[in-house]
């Protein structure tokens, strides 16, 4: 040991003795150099200053300590020597969130200039989150904008939607409204609609009353990690020039690029666990029993053994009355862990930069048993300009692989209602056991543990690259091709071994193989103009957009198996039969903008295009699309300086436009017959595939904002308001049909208005900005309000008892509760007449009958509060997430089983009604099941709806960077561990598990904590 | 002026782009698909069409009228079936206490409209069509005409009265109300009788309707409104065809290619059974049958009826016997189980119609008719023949205990005789004490009330 010491020292005099002289020049990362930054050595005393080249000479006496950089306007910098004694550096300009750059649809604007709602979500506050979904990570942090996680479970779709729901549902059912904003990455549209990538059903896309929404969603491919910034386009002036795909909002997602400079190596690994909490315990075997033996007196029936019988009790006659294992534990109380690592390598000078990634992650599941989600992927950019600027060249490409191994029936979502004194499900063996005491399974006992062996794997690639190439003749002039292409490919398997099949049953070894590719390209040549001509600044943009879409999908179905072994080969089977799908999509646009700001005072903008769509037959393809919008700011106006000295920056913006949409299923303009999977008599035939309608055209939005954009205290408080108000017409909808027409929908447009309008504040504010410590806060509110204004002949439509003028598309009619009787013990409601009744009437031929409004789901306001601290090299970030509203409460699902067979139950029911005079919220139970029953009834009244409002702890972290002398001798530039707790605590008077995903039986989003260590070279 | 010029040349390409623009957004469909005006250009692709719809008739489950549902449904409604070891929601069925959510329900209105829509659409594209030969075309209609009438003469047994939809035209369609049943009924007959007087004679293919299949039914529907003469003029064109065979045994019946059948529809693949076949046959022989028979219709079989044995299986579990019916064997097709057509009507229901025509018809009132046809039956069953003096009440009484042991759980026969004899009230509620009169159809379901007002 000391031997070694020695050496080290005889090694490192040198160093230590003679003085050493770094030089270098200063640039920033547009390659201009930079004069006056003062460079420095930590921990030393000597500093020096670039000259008007920006290049720098010191000397040090150290080549293994670090260099600083500082000037005014600039990011400091600090950079270990590493024994270099060249040392070129790339600054970048330090911006307040008024010159920050955002990106927009064809360009870049700043806050500070721009006449748009435009939001802006940066790599800093992503990485905060130890979330996989990069959706989940702006949950509550960008006003207008609801999003939702469908379950907990890894690889879950998010839900999201921008300023409310445009699009009337398209059918009765509750299928999601085709509303979703467009997703652009890095210039490439992504993942139309945010649509399943599934085929198939698992626990994860249960499609049930349970999780009605639940799939795999095609976020699973863009590693949070892998995003620089996220932009949020509301307004008419930011998405009219996306035209027709603009009217619900756009999410431009922008990855991460390199820098020029020192090649740095960044390493992040991540590793933490996940878990359920506590949600609402359900009853133990004796409470079940004791329930159980009551509904048999309340029926005045005996339990029988037939398992057709709705009094068929194998609890009472059988099971074992003093077993008890509580399933919700069994199969929700387990740990899920996940590990992430992300690398990155980036560099390069002023012409050339360059940056490499990967990143790789892997989640567990929580149900028993090796389940995982897990990712891996590059991505890599290229930036290249030529030396007298006429030129320049960037291409960026990301490639990722996802891997899902899920429990495969989505059965397993409500399995731990089975009764608590259920018999162990697994013998000795690990086999599945499928009777009891002579007593064979049925559905109803259905054993649990044979849902986590089905099986279900996805695995999804995804190529996106995207190229933009920039030649500027003239000085003002730049002519730009951006080219994109993105490639999806998607394998499924799902698989039903014998093993996990009832014996009662034949047993039929299946497995069924999907395949899905979606590949797209898009060109979009541009034209871009900008000069100065006295005070006003001109930039005009003139473009055309070509786009193709070919996307396939193919589905094997294979069965007769010899053994459970082989159910992963398609070529072990002996009879197979597929399917297929295929969709084409094309699309093309011109289109303009027209900027002009005069004397930095008064800004004008206007956007033109016109688009057209494959979607729709002739004669309806084209549409013209527009905005303008203009914005004054008055500050730069000399009264507003003396007058209020404390505002400094002010402006007052106000936007109009035309966007549209073209969200349909392509081909329903034609009326067209698909092949039949199989042959008859040895022929294949074709089957009509839909109703066709070709009259059908794009959906139309109206939008209209008014915005008050204000800073204090240099700009150290910034506060924006907005009004808006969207009108979208000529409703793009996939209308219900009677199954009398043969089919259960038609795609067409509706003459009706809906409205969305609302109010929506963001305050971002720098309250201490001291050496040591700091505080900044942020907080952003939405109050949307949502109204269908205008809707010819709803009277006689299919939306006749759904819809009303003047309120939300979300209202939901039911009866009106009126609590348990005391005496009979069911449930009353109130009829028409305002009488108490236990038979109320459902609606029919347009008449409501009993039926009166008793819940609008939306949200009646929302939004998020951050505040981070910083104390020397610790940082603490607390944000929580809010939102007002009203939802269904877990006796919706509760009930929507017979409440009294053999189901467990929450332990609230406890309190049940159970003799002549009780008081209680839950009525006899009962084995009675149908639609004539109280119950039935109960389901659709305004007992099922109540408060889910919640204040959620969404996000803590706590970060620390190293101070530096601990890494130094590494050759490191910055250390940091951190810890972050994601969905730790939430607030809330929700009768139910979870707020946000409303569903008893779905797995809520899961409470996440990981540490994680930060490492640059 | 560098700039203007490339300013024009740039706007230049994007009008050129602005016309191209039309054509590269006009696509084809998509490879697997064909439009209309395609499929019914020429007679093999408008073929295709009518395969269509076997396969849509063969892809019926037992919640489908046509797949099976007529005979597990109705069977259950009336005095056939019991539920045993099944799913709950076919107690309702069973309690005459089927709620308007009731998913099988929608499920079996859902698939008939679905296919009625198959056929409608087939019967516009043969009409319209421009490419096919008068008599090419004439048997594909008379195809396509026969398939509509079958679905809608089943959904008429179940629901009482239902709207009669004859085109594709949605607008039209989706409001109209119900059809009071005699006018679905002319429509079907007029239907049946097209397309009999189109079909060529020649049975080409016993899987596929043909001028015997929709003489067949045209026989039935005729006895069902009365028509007894032409009830037995139809029957006799079947029977005197020299076409059919009655099988010698009661156990061949329903084997593939039997001489019986008149109609049977193919299964889809080499693995499948009938959907009858996998309901009714227990999984193994430790597995509860998941219906059982109604005990009234044990004891309509008289002793050494050899349909008693042939197609009722018993079965032991736990020291408990089951009976279940057993007319298809083959529960699971494997690689030596033998394979199952789904006979949808076959000669021997022929002989019963007609033994009934002749019966009820005042003109003919041709009781020893009756008797003879009615002995073709009895004698296969192994069971005495009837004397021809009987008077004609003890002959109506044979002739409907002849086919409620003949036609036992197959196509919903007895609930359809029930109905039409006038007396389901009265048996059902001798044999069922839950039975309620006020429900002798199925509700229309909840789902199709709230798109269309005009349905009740």
């Amino acid at each position: 040991m000391n031997r070694l010491r020695f050496l080290i020292v005889i090694l490192s005099l040198p160093l230590y003795s003679i003085a050493q002289t770094i030089s270098g020049n200063v640039r920033d990362i547009e390659g201009t150099a930079l004069r006056g930054v003062t460079v420095g050595m930590s921990g030393r005393h000597n500093e020096t200053m670039t000259d008007s080249l920006g290049y720098y000479r010191i000397v040090v006496d150290d080549l293994k300590g670090q260099l600083y950089f500082t000037a005014a306007d600039m990011e400091r910098m600090v950079i270990s020597i590493a024994g270099r004694t060249q040392l070129d550096v790339y600054m970048r300009a330090k911006v307040n969130n008024l010159d920050e750059v955002r990106v927009i649809g064809y360009g870049t604007t700043t806050q500070r200039n721009s006449v748009g709602s435009v939001a802006r979500i940066s790599a800093e506050e992503i990485a905060n989150q130890p979330v996989s979904n990069p959706l989940l990570a702006l949950q509550g942090r960008v006003a207008g904008l609801s999003v939702s996680a469908t379950s907990g479970l890894p690889g879950a779709t998010v839900k999201i939607q921008l300023r409310g729901q445009n699009t009337m549902n398209p059918n009765l059912a509750q299928n999601d409204p085709f509303d979703t904003p467009l997703f652009i990455i890095d210039g490439v549209p992504f993942a139309p609609q945010n649509s399943n990538i599934n085929q198939f059903l698992s626990a994860v896309s249960p499609n049930s009353a349970d999780n009605p929404y639940g799939g795999i969603s095609p976020f699973n491919n863009i590693p949070p990690e892998s995003i620089e910034s996220i932009e949020v386009l509301r307004d008419a002036d930011a998405t009219a020039i996306y035209g027709s795909r603009g009217g619900n909002g756009v999410i431009l997602i922008t990855t991460k690029k390199g820098l020029p400079g020192k090649t740095r190596v960044g390493a992040n690994v991540r590793s933490g666990f996940s878990f359920v909490g506590p949600t609402m315990p359900m009853m133990n075997t004796q409470e079940y029993l004791e329930m159980r033996r009551e509904v048999y007196i309340n029926d005045g029936i005996d339990p029988t053994l037939s398992p057709s019988s709705s009094a068929f009790a194998a609890d009472l006659l059988v099971f074992d009355s003093a077993a008890y294992t509580d399933w919700k534990r069994y199969f929700l109380g387990n740990t899920a862990n996940n590990t992430n690592i992300n690398t990155t390598i980036s560099g390069g000078s002023a012409s050339t930069r360059f940056m490499i990634a990967s990143n790789y992650s892997n989640e567990t599941f929580i149900y028993p048993g090796n389940f995982n989600s897990s990712r891996i992927g590059f991505q890599g950019n290229v930036n290249h300009k030529s030396a007298d600027d006429r030129f320049s060249v960037n291409v960026s490409s990301f490639f990722t692989s996802n891997n899902n191994n899920v429990p495969g029936s989505p059965d397993i979502i409500d399995a731990h209602k089975r009764m608590p004194n259920y018999p162990n499900p697994i013998n000795q063996n690990g086999d599945l056991v499928w009777e009891f005491n002579g007593l064979p399974f049925n559905a109803i006992l259905n054993n649990p543990v044979a849902y986590l062996r089905h099986l279900y794997q996805l695995g999804s690639t995804t190529l996106n690259s995207h190229a933009e190439i920039n030649l500027r003749p003239h000085k003002n002039l730049i002519f730009k091709t951006a080219l994109g292409y993105n490639l999806t490919i998607i394998d499924e398997y799902k698989g039903l071994p014998e093993e996990a099949q009832n014996p009662s049953n034949f047993r039929r070894r299946s497995a069924t193989f999907g395949r899905g590719e979606s590949n797209g390209w898009i060109v979009e040549p541009q034209f871009h103009y900008s000069s100065k001509f006295g005070k006003l600044q001109l930039s005009a943009l003139i473009g055309a957009s070509i786009q193709s879409n070919n996307s396939s999908s193919i589905a094997i179905n294979a069965s007769e198996y010899t053994s459970d072994a082989l159910i992963k080969s398609i070529s072990a089977a002996a009879e197979t039969t597929a399917s297929d799908n295929y969709n084409q999509y094309r699309y093309s646009a011109v289109f303009g903008r027209l900027n002009a700001i005069w004397d930095g005072k008064y800004i004008l903008n206007g956007n033109i295009r016109r688009d057209g769509s494959s979607r729709f037959g002739p004669g309806q393809r084209f549409g013209n699309f527009g905005s303008v919008a203009a914005g004054w700011i008055f500050t730069e106006e000399r009264w507003t300086n003396e007058r209020i000295p404390t505002l400094s920056f002010g402006k007052l913006r106000a936007s109009w436009g035309v966007t549209g949409s073209d969200a349909t299923s392509p081909y329903q303009y034609i009326s067209r017959w698909s092949l039949t999977g199989f042959p008859y008599n040895g022929t294949v035939g074709y089957q009509p595939a839909n109703l066709f309608n070709p009259d059908l055209g794009w959906a139309s939005t109206q939008k209209l904002e008014v915005g008050l954009e204000l800073g204090f205290l240099r700009d150290r408080i910034m506060l924006t308001s907005a009004w808006f108000q969207n009108l979208t017409g000529n409703q793009l909808i996939s209308y219900d049909l009677p199954s009398q027409t043969g089919f259960n929908n038609i795609a067409m447009n509706l003459n009706a208005v809906v409205q969305n309008s609302g109010w929506e504040f963001t305050l971002n504010a720098g309250l201490i900005r001291k050496e040591l410590f700091s505080w900044t806060s942020n907080f952003n509110l939405s109050i949307p309000n949502n109204r269908l204004m205008a809707f010819d002949g709803l009277e006689s439509s299919a939306y006749a008892t759904r819809y009303v003028i003047g309120q939300p598309l979300s209202i939901v009619h039911g009866f009106e509760y009126e609590g348990v009787d005391k005496e009979t013990g069911f449930f009353n409601f109130k009829n028409v007449n305002g009488e108490k009744t236990q038979q109320p009437v459902l609606p029919q031929g347009g008449i409501m009958n009993d039926f009166v409004p008793i819940s609008t789901p939306d949200p009646i306001l929302y939004g998020g509060v951050g505040n981070t601290f910083s104390f020397k090299g610790l940082a603490l970030n607390v944000f929580f997430e809010f939102r007002k509203q009203n939802g269904r409460n877990y006796l919706a699902q509760v009930y929507s089983s017979v409440v009294g067979r053999q189901y467990n139950l929450p332990k609230t029911f406890v309190d049940r009604w159970r003799k002549p005079g009780d008081e209680s919220n839950f009525q006899r139970v009962t084995t009675q099941g149908g639609s004539s029953t109280t119950a039935s009834s109960f389901v659709r009244s305004s007992g099922v709806y109540s408060d889910a409002s919640y204040i959620r702890l969404k996000n803590v972290s706590l970060s620390y960077n190293l101070p530096s002398h601990f890494y130094q001798k590494l050759f490191m530039d910055n250390v940091s561990v951190s810890c972050s707790a994601q969905n730790l605590l939430t607030f809330d008077n929700y009768l139910g598990n979870d707020p946000e995903t409303q569903s008893f039986y779905a797995v809520p989003p899961l409470k996440t904590i990981t540490f994680s260590l930060q490492m640059s070279f | 002026m560098n700039v203007i010029k490339i300013f024009t040349i740039f706007c230049l390409g994007l009008m050129f782009a602005l016309q191209s623009c039309e054509s590269f957004i006009d696509i084809s469909v998509p490879r697997n698909e064909i439009t209309s005006e395609d499929l019914f250009s020429d007679s093999t692709n408008a073929d295709a069409a009518l395969i269509g719809l076997y396969v849509g008739l063969a892809q019926g489950t037992t919640d489908v009228l046509t797949g099976g549902g007529m005979t597990l449904l109705t069977g259950l409604v009336s005095d056939e079936l019991v539920p045993l070891n099944t799913s709950i929601i076919y107690e309702e069925f069973y309690f005459n206490d089927i709620s308007r959510d009731n998913h099988v329900n929608s499920t079996s209105w859902r698939a008939a409209y679905s296919l009625i829509y198959s056929a409608n659409a087939c019967i516009e594209g043969l009409e319209a069509s421009q490419g096919i030969s008068e008599s090419a075309r004439n048997t594909l209609l008379a195809e396509a005409r026969y398939l509509r009438s079958f679905v809608y003469f089943y959904l008429l047994q179940v629901y009482g009265n239902v709207p009669l939809v004859i085109s594709t035209d949605y607008r039209l369609n989706k409001l109209l109300p119900q059809t009071p049943s005699d006018v679905i009924y002319e429509q079907i007959i007029q239907d049946l009788e097209f397309a009999q007087s189109h079909f060529p004679k020649a049975r080409n293919n016993p899987n596929r309707a043909n001028y015997y299949t929709a003489t067949a039914l045209l026989a039935k529907v005729q006895l069902f409104v009365g028509n007894y003469a032409s009830a037995v003029e139809e029957s006799s064109k079947v029977i005197e065809s020299d076409m059919f065979n009655l099988e010698p045994h009661p156990k061949d019946v329903f084997v593939a290619n039997s001489s019986e059948t008149i109609w049977s529809i193919l299964p889809l693949t080499t693995f499948s059974q009938t959907s009858e076949g996998l309901t009714f046959i227990p999984a193994s022989p430790t597995t509860l049958p998941r219906y059982v028979l109604n005990e009234d219709l044990l004891y309509s079989f008289e002793a050494n009826d050899a349909r008693r044995t042939s197609w009722v299986m018993e079965t032991t579990v736990n020291g408990e016997t089951y009976t279940y019916p057993n007319k298809y064997r083959v529960g699971y097709v494997t690689e030596d189980s033998g394979r199952e057509n789904y006979v949808v009507i076959r000669l021997a229901e022929l002989f019963l119609i007609r033994a009934e025509a002749k019966m009820s018809s005042e003109q003919m009132n041709d009781l020893k008719g009756a008797i003879d046809d009615l002995n073709v039956i009895r004698k296969r069953a192994g069971l005495t023949e009837l004397s021809s003096t009987l008077t004609h009440n003890s002959v109506r009484e044979l002739i409907q205990k002849e086919r409620r042991v003949e036609l036992a759980f197959e196509w919903g026969n007895r609930w359809m005789d029930l109905q039409r004899w006038g007396i389901i009230s009265e048996v059902l509620q001798h044999s069922k004490p839950q039975w309620n009169p006020s429900r002798i159809w199925f509700p229309i379901p909840q789902n199709e009330l709230d798109i269309n007002p005009n349905l009740k």
